[in-house]
Parts: C-alpha cells; sequence; structure tokens
C-alpha cells in the first residue's frame, strides 16, 4: 500500500485476494481472540479493555461456536473481504465488529481515525505482540489502517471488499456512502442512534433501589453519556412521584463529579430552551418535558423524564433512532408491545446499557459477517 | 436614570456602578423574555428571577448556547447583521443577532471606553490586519467587527497586512514615514500583532519608530503560549519596536458582548468599566468565588438589546484581584483570564471520520 496510509497492525498483503480462505471458528483465530482476552484479562488495561477481554474469553466463542454450528441443512462460511469504518473514539468499538468478522474467516481493513488514543494502542501493541509469536500469519490478510479521508483509500477499500461496514455519525455516513459499492457487494450501516430507561418502580422496590441506581448510574457515566447506548431520557412508567425522588437521590450519590458543572448547567439551559422545565439539579440535571427532546446535539450531564402509564403510549414518543431501552421493571407483554410499536432494537438491564453483545443495533453481527450456505 | 454617555467609564465606584448598572441589566433581562421565547423559557424552566437585586443574581446564560441556538429578540427582518465568532473551521461557531441599535451602541460604547484612554483627539492608526475584512455584513467576523469598532478611534487608516497576512511593508513604511516620531494608534489582534508584525519589524531592525504610541491588542493568549510569549515579552519586545514610551493595553472581549471590552491598565490588570461588570464563578458550584479565587468567568454589559447576551458565562478561567482599588487609579473589579475550561473529553459513537 502507499505511503499516505498508516498501518497500525496487520499486514500490508490484505490486498492480496488470493489468500487462503479460512472457514469460520478456524482453531487458528479462536486461539488468537482467546490469547488476546487472556492478555487483555491479565494485564494493565483499562476497563473498557477488559471489558473487550470478557467478551471474547474462550468459553464464549465456544458458546458461540456451538450455537452456528453447521448440521445437515446449513453452514456458515466466510463473506470474504470485508470493509469496516469505525469511530476511534470508542475505545474497542473496532475491535467487537473486527474480532467477529475475523472469528468468521474473513479477510478485513479496518480503517480507523489517525488520531487513535491510548487505549487503542494499547490494543494495537498487543495485536503486534500475539501476531509475531505467530510469526505474522495470525493478522496476514487483516489490516488495521488509518488514512486521510480525503484521499482516495475509501473508493480503494470501497472496490476491493464484499462487504463494508460503516460506524459513525449520520452524517459521516452519508460522506463515505457516496463512495458507491460494487453491485455485488453488500453493506451494513451503524448510524447516530438514542438510547432511553424505562423505569417501573414500585413501593417492593425501594430495598433495591441503591443497587439500581448505581447501575443506571454507570450507563450514563460510561462515555460521558455520549455513546449511542447510553440513557437520555427516562420514562417513568406507572412510577409514583415519591419513588422517583428516591430514585434520583440514589443517583445523585453514584454520579456526583462525574459531569462538569458547565456540561450540565449548559446541557439544562439547552433543553429548557424548548420548553423543558428542571427539576432537580446535582451531578445531573435533571429536567421534565411531555415528550423527548433530541435534535441530535450531544449533551452531556442531563436526563430528561416524564410520566406515562400506558405502554403503547410509550413506543409512540420514542425517535425514530432509538436503539437500547434499558429498564427496570418491564414484563414481556410491555417488551412485547414495544417492539412493535417502535423502532427499539435491544432491551437490556441497568448496568448493562454499554455491554456490547453479537446482537446488536438489530443484527445478528454472527450472521452479517458470514453467508449461510443451504446444503 | 443617569445617560451611558455621561458616565465616565473607568472611575465609576461599585456603589455608583451598582445604581446605575444593576437597573439596566434588569431592563435588559425583562426584554429579553418578552422577545425571545427561548430565553423567556430558560428563564421559566430553570426558575430564575426577572428582577436582580444584586449582580450575582441576574440570570446568565452558557456562552455555548450561542453556538447552538440562534438567540434573538428583534424580527429576522430587523436584523443588521450577524457576528459569528473565530472559532477554528472545525468548531461550531456563535451566532450573534444585531439589530442596527444594538450594533451603533457597541460602536459608541467602545469608542467612549477607548477614548478615555486615548483621549479625544484621532491618530494616525495602523490595523495590524488584511484589508477587505470587514466587507461581508452577513456573515461578520469577530475579528472584522473588532477592527471596525476600533477604527473609529483613529483616522487615516493603514491595513499593515497584505492578504496572505504576510506584511505590506509599502504601506508600512509610507506609515512610519509620515509618522516617525508621532504618536500614533496601533490595534490587532494578540496573535497576529506579534507574529506579523513585531516578530517581522524586529527581524528587519526597525526600533523606537514612534513617541507615545498607543497599541490595543485582543484576542487571547493560547497561540502565544505555546511560543512561549508571555505578556512581559510581549510589551518589552513591542516597546523596542515603537518606542520606551508606548501604552500596550491589552483588552478582553468576545462576540457574544462586542462593545464591553475589559482593558488592561497600566499595572496590567484587566478593569471592568462602568459598562459592564464581571463575576468569578466557582467552576464546581457556579456560586460566585472569592477574590483571589479561581472560576469562570461571568460577563455583563448594558448593550445587547437585539440577542440575550447582556449576562454570560463564560468557558474562560479568571480570577478576580480586587474592586475599585487599583493602584493605577481606574475603578472597576480587576481580574486577570487564566485560560479555558478543560475541553471535555469527546468520546462515544460520535466520530471523527
Amino acid at each position: 500500500m502507499s505511503s499516505n496510509i498508516t498501518l497500525f497492525a496487520g499486514s500490508q498483503k490484505v490486498e492480496d485476494r488470493s489468500s487462503a480462505v479460512i472457514m469460520p471458528f478456524d482453531s487458528s483465530r479462536v486461539l488468537f481472540l482467546s490469547q488476546l482476552s487472556e492478555a487483555l484479562l491479565q494485564g494493565n488495561y483499562s476497563a473498557p479493555l477488559k471489558a473487550l477481554g470478557f467478551w471474547l474469553r474462550e468459553s464464549q466463542i465456544k458458546a458461540w461456536k456451538e450455537e452456528y454450528k453447521p448440521n445437515d441443512h446449513l453452514l456458515l462460511a466466510p463473506i470474504g473481504r470485508v470493509f469496516i469504518v469505525s469511530p476511534s473514539n470508542v475505545e474497542g468499538l473496532f475491535a467487537y465488529s473486527w474480532s467477529l468478522s475475523y472469528l468468521m474467516g474473513n479477510q478485513t481493513i479496518v480503517r480507523v481515525s489517525a488520531a487513535i488514543t491510548s487505549d487503542q494502542k494499547k490494543l494495537f501493541d498487543l495485536f503486534n505482540l500475539i501476531d509475531e509469536q505467530t510469526n505474522g500469519e495470525a493478522l496476514n490478510n487483516q489490516a488495521f489502517l488509518s488514512y486521510d479521508k480525503h484521499s482516495d483509500w475509501t473508493r480503494k477499500c470501497s472496490d476491493w471488499c464484499q462487504f463494508r461496514m460503516l460506524w459513525g455519525s449520520d452524517q459521516s455516513i452519508e460522506d463515505i456512502r457516496r463512495v458507491t459499492l460494487p453491485a455485488q457487494s453488500q453493506e451494513r450501516v451503524f448510524p447516530d442512534r438514542y438510547s432511553i430507561s424505562v423505569l417501573h418502580l414500585e413501593e417492593q422496590d425501594i430495598p433495591i433501589i441503591s443497587g439500581l441506581a448505581e447501575s443506571f448510574a454507570r450507563d450514563v457515566i460510561t462515555f460521558q453519556q455520549q455513546a449511542c447506548a447510553s440513557p437520555k431520557w427516562v420514562i417513568w412508567y406507572r412510577t409514583s412521584k415519591k419513588i422517583q425522588t428516591l430514585f434520583w437521590d440514589a443517583v445523585e450519590k453514584f454520579i456526583v463529579g462525574s459531569f462538569a458543572k458547565n456540561e450540565t448547567f449548559m446541557s439544562a439551559q439547552y433543553l429548557c430552551a424548548f420548553g423543558a422545565e428542571v427539576e432537580r439539579v446535582g451531578g445531573l440535571s435533571i429536567v421534565n418535558y411531555r415528550e423527548i427532546i433530541n435534535d441530535g446535539v450531544a449533551l452531556r450531564g442531563v436526563l430528561g423524564q416524564f410520566d406515562q402509564s400506558c405502554i403503547s403510549e410509550i413506543g409512540r414518543a420514542f425517535p425514530q433512532n432509538l436503539q437500547s431501552i434499558s429498564h427496570y421493571g418491564l414484563s414481556h407483554e410491555s417488551k412485547l408491545e414495544l417492539s412493535k410499536t417502535s423502532q427499539v432494537s435491544q432491551f437490556c438491564r441497568l448496568g448493562e446499557a454499554l455491554t456490547f453483545t453479537k446482537n446488536w443495533d438489530g443484527v445478528d453481527l454472527i450472521t452479517v459477517f458470514s453467508r449461510k450456505v443451504r446444503l | 436614570m443617569q445617560d451611558w454617555t455621561e458616565i465616565n467609564p473607568l472611575h465609576l465606584s461599585r456603589v455608583e456602578k451598582k445604581a446605575w448598572l444593576l437597573p439596566q441589566l434588569n431592563q435588559l433581562t425583562q426584554l429579553h423574555s418578552e422577545n425571545c421565547e427561548r430565553y423567556a423559557n430558560i428563564l421559566n424552566g430553570t426558575g430564575l428571577p426577572l428582577v436582580a437585586s444584586e449582580f450575582d443574581d441576574v440570570p446568565y446564560l452558557a456562552a455555548r448556547l450561542f453556538k447552538l441556538l440562534r438567540l434573538s429578540s428583534v424580527e429576522e427582518g430587523d436584523v443588521f447583521k450577524t457576528l459569528t465568532s473565530s472559532g477554528t473551521t472545525s468548531q461550531v461557531k456563535s451566532q450573534i443577532v444585531l439589530d442596527k441599535q444594538t450594533a451603533s451602541l457597541q460602536t459608541k460604547v467602545l469608542v467612549k471606553l477607548l477614548s478615555s484612554i486615548t483621549g479625544k483627539s484621532r491618530r494616525p492608526m495602523l490595523l495590524v490586519d488584511r484589508q477587505g475584512l470587514t466587507n461581508d455584513k452577513s456573515g461578520f467576523s469577530a475579528r472584522g467587527a473588532g477592527v471596525q469598532g476600533l477604527s473609529f478611534l483613529g483616522r487615516d487608516h493603514t491595513y499593515a497586512l497584505n492578504e496572505d497576512l504576510t506584511p505590506n511593508w509599502e504601506r508600512i513604511d509610507q506609515f512610519i514615514e509620515k509618522y516617525k516620531g508621532q504618536s500614533v494608534l496601533i490595534f490587532g489582534f494578540t496573535f497576529m500583532v506579534w507574529q506579523y508584525f513585531v516578530t517581522e519589524l524586529l527581524n528587519r531592525g526597525d526600533r523606537s519608530l514612534f513617541d507615545n504610541a498607543i497599541l490595543f491588542h485582543s484576542g487571547g493568549w493560547k497561540k502565544l503560549q505555546d511560543k512561549a510569549v508571555d505578556n512581559h515579552t510581549f510589551k518589552s519586545t513591542t516597546r523596542e519596536i515603537l518606542g520606551e514610551s508606548a501604552a500596550i493595553h491589552n483588552f478582553y472581549g468576545m462576540v457574544e458582548q462586542i462593545g464591553s471590552v475589559f482593558v488592561e491598565c497600566s499595572h496590567g490588570h484587566l478593569h471592568a468599566s462602568a459598562y459592564s461588570d464581571i463575576i468569578i464563578r466557582n467552576q464546581n458550584t457556579l456560586e460566585p468565588a472569592a477574590f483571589g479565587e479561581q472560576g469562570q468567568i461571568q460577563v455583563m454589559s448594558f448593550i445587547p438589546r437585539s440577542y440575550p447576551g447582556h449576562s454570560i458565562l463564560t468557558e474562560d478561567l479568571g480570577r478576580l484581584l480586587g474592586e475599585d482599588d487599583c493602584s493605577c487609579g481606574w475603578k472597576g473589579c480587576y481580574f486577570e483570564v487564566i485560560g479555558r475550561l478543560p475541553k471535555t473529553e469527546i468520546r462515544g459513537c460520535s466520530d471523527v471520520f
């Protein structure tokens, strides 16, 4: 490849279209990912990287292998050449999608921003270390690189790939999509998403309210509320004001100092400009409004809230780009109803909003990175 | 109520200032709450009072709101020009909506304030910027507004830089030749004055060019700090060029409140004039900070009538040094600017592609 790109890990040979075909869950690839997992879990790494390590543990991979094992009618085969564009500012996000592409036996080019974070650098260092132990065999048809977005590399990679996956803002995705794909190639995009919490707390939940608040606070604090799955609004489903107050009192203890005062102040004023009213101010600003205000502006340290006693009305209040509902107290039937009336793609328990799963944003990534071959 | 033109801008004591400025600010809060729906919503939604009995209680908007919202208290048809901040291309710029009345008041107040330092006679003026900066009314930059506002203080305006910001030696030399040994007025943005004027003249060997020159400069020290140039170095080097008698005044101001600038006195302190005031707020609580304590700078001005910017919480950090007792003789709060609030790290699924 030419000199105007930076290769962080992997091999420049990735462009070679004639590399040997590797089937999904090949032992060499399982071994690489397991070693990666072990190193992350045992080494001195940040919480997000440890989470990646935990997600890629060998027992998990084995469970997936079992789940997707071939039968007399169907087997999984690699797509072939995969091109992933990932934002670099969620540490490890590229690694989640790449590892599944890798596990499925694909050749993969991952484009990250040139401004890599220290966590990403550590991760690439680890990739290179494990790769060296295999004499470069493990990553010889994988590439983690960066290039100027104005260069023609998006075009080259798009021409090269059989499957393109884009993570980013709506604007970035629209920009990249101007680079068309060959007719035979497929694409999957993960644009801007919005996530909320639905909480249904009753008297009987008061003894565990502190634990719920701690979990909720973790979802809010992680990535400073800027991840797609971070809750930005709370909808109270049949929950008394008294319990709401107890909940916020408890959340305050876990959130204190997590957001800059200027951010919570500015964010609350922003929402109030549209008619919201401040309910309480502390480590977080809580504002009331009759509906979700979501115009794409990134706010930190603020949560909007309103009450709703009809589950089908809740679904109708959600924005079109809804992704996650972190919840407490929703019944199976309520989830079915919300799935019907909104664009929700994942429900999660409090404290797990940011936990990556292979079923993400409505898509089974293992299936996406492979071909289902009918036998 | 006393007319602002009758007030000596740098010699109003705290008590007199409160009697004059606080009612002005209360009036503006009322005016904007009646004419800017979003502002009224913010006051209502955050439970802020319409009438303040102390400066500390005057409602204030987060400066960044002007980047996210177009906040206007006038009909679109009455918009005379829209100012934008000089943020870098990747940043969202502030939008400040001006009608004729506010634009005119900005200039008049600026001239009244600065001419109380320069004296009433207009001096020959060298502008350390490029010509044509102030032509485009629709997207008027803070730099353009600054140059235009200050130009009222001088005569025979000479622009020192070419389009590519290199020195226009022909014009500079003509200016020097014409006014050598005389008292001239010079204005430019701090970094540009240093980079494109002082350094260039220093390299050329120019020394002691004028007698009693006055230099006003503004725009912040960030870029010069990167070059390890502090205010002391700036002043001493600039005096080598302009002459030892040169009066050099930095001033602090922002696009959100053009006109109400905070000028540096002969003792190196920035002063709030009679037309504006300043509060330092603890950055963790937003409560008013004590003298000497670092915090976020809130600025207040009686000028903004076309947009609700009469009281703004900036993202600058500063420290109050005293009030009405600076040994320079000027009244008002005096303070120093320390820097910017640390940028909140951008993390999340927003992207950097």
